[in-house]
């Protein structure tokens, strides 16, 4: 039985909506409805040189002497008791005492054409050195978890700060009318948890989304309350309910903004409805590109299907993807304190998806305006901790790496000293870091500001210089 | 030179490269500089060779008059390490050790590490620790002129003079009430205030509201909730009679319900910061946070005056023995300090004295917001921009809280919150040590029969007589155990035992002492707060506050209860009454509410009363955008807070637990919060409760869906209005959360039983959900669903759903 039903022009049920989405309407007058297209009119600054990012992140500390960073002298002086300058004990009680050398667990060899030295901890990514730019100078603030993983994604590590994501957002807007332009795969609740994709006092359009969480298994995971929540067709019924109770409302107050916003929101969650599952669904990839990623049931499936989500995400439009490889504990994944050789562990599950990653975008024609980052929160120490079988956080020098998105392939940026303890040769502080990568996605970190309680906030602070040699 | 070459390392390799040829030559030349005190020609000759291009290579990029003069610190003449930078003199001559430039080329531990893009060479290091042990011989001259040019200190922002002019830092003036011709609006003050500037700008208010949108309204400002029908037909009946009267009628009646302080107390709590974990890195669960919400609650409730409830938040600890001996005040007043405690710390940080300072950073700027209305947090590394608030009076407010303890002490790794046993009543606090002095006295038998045990022999059961013993005794303190709840505490600071004034941190950097700066308040307050000796001075602190002629403090706060009522502060921006914010719409509006505040005991409930009986508060919505309506000539629209929707949601499904206060986070009883178990708590709670929503647990880390997508307030900052956005995710959660879902199955649950036909059903949903009968469109399309749905189990619960995703369930109007 069907009864007319008054039905506002404003208000679109989701079919006619998908109907005008087919068509290609993002540029029509709903955009002025449509509040992410009117609050990113700050950038961009500079000619871009990527469009979008993919940050990989290893939650708890890479050691960059057994992967990146290779340094002889640990070798050579394995086991020797040297005055090192621990930062824990310095910041602590002011006092260092003697710490015993630990050589790497892995053998370095140079790689590719460019010869960039990667250790077999990661047999996947010496594969493809050659499209890497390995920073090996970065340091950072924060000498615990807490502290130094809120300082790599807010730029802070104990103020509220919005995070690099939000003012991607914020700055950039989004590419698409169907997903946030910021999501972040399987986040932490620790070590910061929300504030890491938070906006703090950005507008909060532009928080990052989470899709599932850390400790959840990656093919379980999807965005919240996006499964309808009755079937056809009683949930068409409701729709069209729902469009003639709000048009009845809306007669009541013509050319309310507030009103046409709500309105305007939930045809966009109806888009998210239908775009968004066939986004997040893998069963579309061939099964080459599933073994290359490593989505096998083995050690790799997980990290695996996050990372060929992040790819899909990218190529649906989202601005920026952070795929965390992480858990709910204070003492991350890579966090090996105690037991070095358990990189090996994390490495298995991450090595193989991460190169894929980097192969799948390039071979698409997605990497030349992608940039890749892979990093930590801080790098490791290069003597035992406490003298024991791991090593502890260490923040005055490690390594990250960048591919694609206009940065220089194959090569190698500033030195640790003789140890790989302290960056001393082009140091890039983290602040460096995030100036650099804005600066690639065409935002000026000095201009890309905020006002907030009487003042002008950035993601780098007061400091922050783009390194412009990391660039191609 | 090869041969001297292969000595070095790598990095003086690199730096002498940047430096180009001249270095090299100059660093070679450096084993044939003499080791004695040389002539000044030799000096001058031995600058020019090695000093000199190194501070061209390495320093002069950020230290000098051509580039920058960073901290403050010119290298390009020898005036300017003389008088050095912000940190002081750069070089003591001879004494390589105590020469910060020395230390700083060093990397030493507690001083900046320079150059900060790469450490200078060992050999590059000696050749300047040499130079400097010589005497530091530099030949250049001119002057960097007077110091203070270069140094924080010199005013940007307004003068502390210049500020007492300001008008939020004025006294408080005393306007007469404006004459307004229309008789309705002339008898109330605030009418006068209101309709004059209206007249002024030809603006015509609008008509009172209709009473059913009055009642929405009144209700869900005073309390939070929607009225029953039932209670919205009573107050419409009744003001048929008389409308002032039924008003009046109303507001009594809610500001005497315990929802007024669930409520009002919210609103502080946004100010507050509240929060039952601290975030942050490592987040740890307070316990005890609980006590603090419930003791805004309570303090609303019972309308305690201003200054009191000022002076338990901000020196509750030293009030709490203070001429009393009602045990609930003295408890009161140590949970209430819990507001200091509160904050997001990153109790991980592993630099303690920076955690020190980064607690009272975020102490200053939660006080600061929250009673002054100013961001005091800008002055930590140098004077405030525009507000006469400088680098010094920061460290004179830092030093009142460097003088009291906020952390159990500075060497846990993880570091830890204060807590304080509360009194208990006389029975159970006697009954209590009882069981503590009978526990100890197991306990140690139990330790004695422990040594024993090994040298006596089983008996025939195999059981010694002292195993036998231990299993009783474990039995006993197990009983003695549970026989009490645990000891209640509360989270607290205190004075600290080295009661100090604070010195100036160079620009905000905490190992970078300048200064000391006597405590107190900022200048511009023209206030001695006479701290006594052994004080911390938060008391006075306190009681300046709360003193009724500061001006500042009751502004800040008159607007914000204008702003809670009416949905925008008479100053916009209600956390910033700085040269920044805006400045009042009415200023003598502002300043006859704070006087008028004083006159009633400067107690919350009057001035609410007082609003909320205004025709300018009971006037219909303004038509048209909310930033054309800055003189109020029509009600202000409001979103509900996401507080108003679940709490609403749930009174309209007959769900909502209505009890009050008490422990919230199922588990916490007795964890140690710096358990990671208590973590686990929080990252694994289940959020299925049904009490009013400000008694949801208030984890950092952790927010029910709802809260997150309707905009809570952020949780780490102290908050004065809440933004509102209008997001995709909130009609995903509307349409499709299990909990929205449950309660619409539960609303329509009661609209069927509660109501016979079709028709009656209709109606009974619309006015559960928007305490208003539905217009006839709303009814048409509710029809024409129910005869498509026709028999469809669900069709009620849809319908309840539809409502509660349509624009004005979530607007008040």
């Amino acid at each position: 039985m069907t009864a007319p039903v008054a039905v506002s022009p404003l208000v679109l049920s989701r079919r006619a909506a998908l109907g005008r989405a087919g068509c290609g309407f993002g540029a029509l007058a709903w955009a002025g409805l449509n509040a992410r297209h009117a609050a990113a009119t700050i950038g961009p600054h500079l000619p871009l040189r990527a469009k979008r990012m993919i940050f990989l992140f290893m939650a708890g500390g890479v050691s960059q002497v057994d992967s990146f960073d290779p340094k002889p002298r640990l070798t050579t002086d394995d086991g020797k008791q040297m005055p090192f300058g621990d930062l824990r004990s310095l910041a602590k009680t002011g006092k260092s005492p003697p710490q015993r050398v630990m050589k790497p667990l892995w053998k370095f060899s140079r790689r590719g054409e460019s010869g960039l030295w990667v250790s077999d901890l990661f047999p996947a990514m010496a594969e493809i050195a050659d499209d890497l730019c390995v920073v090996r100078s970065l340091h950072t603030e924060g000498i615990a978890h807490g502290p130094a993983t809120l300082f790599l994604h807010c730029g802070a590590t104990t103020a509220v700060r919005p995070s690099l994501g939000a003012w991607l957002d914020y700055g950039l807007g989004t590419e698409n009318d169907d997903l946030p332009g910021f999501v972040s795969l399987s986040p932490s609740l620790g070590n910061g948890g929300p504030r890491n994709l938070g906006t703090a006092f950005l507008p909060p359009i532009h928080q990052g989304t989470a899709i599932g969480r850390a400790g959840v298994p990656a093919r379980e995971s999807g965005i919240r309350n996006l499964a309808p929540s009755r079937g056809e067709p009683l949930a068409a019924a409701g729709r069209e309910l729902l469009a003639g109770i709000s048009a009845a409302q809306a007669a009541e107050r013509p050319g309310d903004a507030e009103l046409e916003a709500v309105i305007a929101a939930g045809e966009l969650a109806a888009r998210m409805e239908a775009v968004a599952p066939r986004v997040l669904d893998l069963a579309g990839e061939t099964a080459e590109t599933l073994a290359l990623y490593g989505i096998d049931g083995g050690p790799a499936d997980n990290f695996g299907r996050q990372c060929l989500l992040a790819r899909r995400l990218c190529e649906a439009g989202v601005r920026f993807v952070q795929v965390n490889y992480t858990d709910n504990s204070n003492n991350p994944a890579w966090d090996q304190h105690s037991d070095m050789p358990r990189h090996a562990v994390h490495a298995r599950a991450t090595d193989q998806p991460v190169a894929a990653l980097v192969r799948d975008l390039k071979r698409r024609g997605l990497l030349d305006d992608t940039i890749v980052w892979w990093g930590s929160e801080f790098g490791r120490t290069p003597y035992a901790q406490d003298n024991g079988t791991g090593r502890d956080h260490n923040p005055a020098g490690f390594t990250v790496w960048l591919a694609g998105g206009g940065f220089r392939a194959g090569h190698a940026h500033g030195e640790t000293d003789d140890y790989g303890h302290h960056a001393v040769v082009d140091r890039v502080h983290m602040h460096d870091l995030h100036a650099t990568l804005l600066a690639a996605l065409g935002l000026d970190h000095t201009r890309l500001t905020f006002r907030h309680a009487g003042r002008d906030h950035r993601l780098t602070d007061v400091a922050g210089r783009v390194e412009n040699r990391l660039f191609a | 030179m090869a041969a001297r070459r292969s000595v070095w390392s790598r990095g003086a390799a690199v730096a002498a490269a940047i430096a180009g040829g001249a270095l090299w030559f100059a660093v070679g030349s450096f084993p044939s500089l003499p080791a004695a005190e040389p002539g000044p020609a030799a000096v001058d000759e031995g600058f020019a060779d090695t000093i000199a291009p190194l501070l061209a290579a390495r320093c002069l990029a950020c230290h000098s008059a051509d580039h920058e003069i960073n901290g403050g610190l010119r290298l390009d003449l020898r005036d300017g390490w003389v008088q050095g930078g912000d940190s002081g003199p750069a070089i003591v001559p001879g004494e390589p050790d105590q020469s910060l430039l020395v230390r700083a080329i060093r990397w030493d531990p507690g001083a900046p590490q320079m150059p900060p893009d790469g450490k200078l060479a060992a050999e590059e290091i000696a050749i300047i620790e040499a130079w400097v042990r010589r005497g530091a011989h530099d030949p250049r001259g001119g002057s960097i002129g007077p110091r203070s040019r270069l140094l924080p200190g010199a005013t940007k922002g307004m003068t502390a003079e210049e500020g007492r002019r300001f008008w939020s830092f004025a006294p408080l003036s005393d306007p007469a009430l404006p004459e307004v011709a229309d008789p309705d609006w002339n008898r109330d003050p605030i009418d006068r205030f209101i309709r004059a500037r209206l007249d002024a700008a030809g603006l015509l208010p609008q008509a009172e509201a209709l009473p059913e949108v009055l009642a929405r309204r009144i209700t869900e400002d005073l309390t939070g909730l929607p009225p029953t029908p039932e209670e919205t037909d009573a107050f419409v009946a009744a003001h048929a009679r008389d409308p002032d009267g039924a008003v009046a009628e109303l507001v009594d009646r809610l500001l005497a319900d315990p929802a007024f302080g669930e409520r009002f107390g919210r609103h502080w709590l946004d100010l507050a910061r509240f929060a039952e974990s601290s975030g942050g890195g490592r987040t740890l669960l307070f316990k005890d946070a609980w006590r603090y919400r419930d003791w805004v609650v309570a303090a609303v409730n019972a309308d305690i005056a201003f200054d009191r409830f000022v002076a338990a938040q901000l020196a509750g600890d030293l009030l709490a023995a203070d001429g009393t001996a009602d045990p609930a005040v003295v408890e009161g007043n140590l949970v209430a300090t819990g507001f200091l405690a509160l904050g997001p710390t990153n109790y991980e940080e592993q630099d303690k004295a920076q955690l020190r300072f980064d607690i009272i950073d975020e102490q200053l700027e939660t006080i600061g917001r929250t009673f002054l209305g100013l961001s005091i947090g800008c002055s930590r590394c140098h004077d405030h921009p525009y507000d006469p608030i400088t680098h010094a009076d920061y460290h004179a407010l830092a030093g009142i809280l460097s003088s009291t303890k906020t952390l159990l002490n500075e060497t846990d790794n993880v570091a830890r919150w204060i807590t304080r046993p509360l009194p208990e009543p006389a029975l159970i606090a006697s009954r209590r040590a009882e069981i503590d002095t009978a526990t100890a006295r197991l306990k140690a038998e139990r330790t004695k029969l422990k040594k024993e045990t090994a040298d006596t022999p089983p008996n025939a059961d195999g059981v010694t007589p002292a195993a036998a013993r231990s299993a009783e005794i474990e039995a006993e303190i197990g009983r003695l155990g549970a026989e009490l709840p645990p000891r209640p505490t509360a989270m607290i600071v205190e004075d600290r035992a080295d009661v100090a004034d604070t010195s100036i941190r160079v620009r905000g950097i905490e190992k970078n002492r300048g200064r000391v700066v006597p405590r107190g308040m900022p200048e511009v307050f023209a206030v001695d707060l006479a701290i006594p000796t052994g004080s911390s001075g938060r008391r006075e602190l306190a009681a300046w506050i709360g003193r009724p002629n500061a001006a500042l403090p009751r502004r800040v706060l008159v607007n914000r209860v204008w702003g809670w009522l009416l949905g925008r502060g008479i100053v916009p921006t209600v956390d910033n009454f700085g040269v920044s914010g805006d400045p009042p719409s009415h200023p003598e509006l502002l300043d006859w509410l704070a006087r008028r505040f004083i006159a009633t005991g400067s107690r919350l409930k009057p001035l609410v009363r007082e609003i909320v009986l205004s025709r300018t508060y009971r006037q219909a919505a303004a038509e048209g955008p909310a930033d054309g309506n800055r003189l109020w000539s029509g009600a202000v629209r409001r979103r509900l807070d996401a507080e108003q929707i679940r709490d609403g949601l749930l009174a309209a499904a007959g769900l909502l637990d209505r009890s009050v206060g008490g422990l919230s986070i199922i588990g916490a009883g007795d964890i140690d919060a710096n358990d990671t178990a208590a973590q686990s708590i929080e990252y694994g709670y289940v959020f299925d409760d049904v009490r009013r929503s400000v008694y949801t647990p208030a984890f950092r880390n952790r927010r029910p869906v709802l809260y997150e997508v309707f905009d809570l307030a952020d949780i780490n900052a102290s908050t004065g209005t809440r933004t509102t956005s209008t997001v995709a995710s909130q009609a995903l959660f509307l349409a499709n959360d299990p909990f929205v879902v449950a309660a619409c199955r539960a609303v329509a649950g009661r609209v069927v039983a509660e109501a016979g036909s079709g028709e009656a059903r209709i109606e009974r949903a619309f006015r559960l959900l928007l305490a208003r009968r539905p217009s006839a469109g709303e009814r048409e399309a509710a029809t024409a669903f129910l005869a498509r749905t026709d028999g469809e189990s669900e069709a009620w619960s849809v319908l309840c759903q539809s409502i509660v995703s349509s624009p004005d369930f979530r607007f008040l109007d």
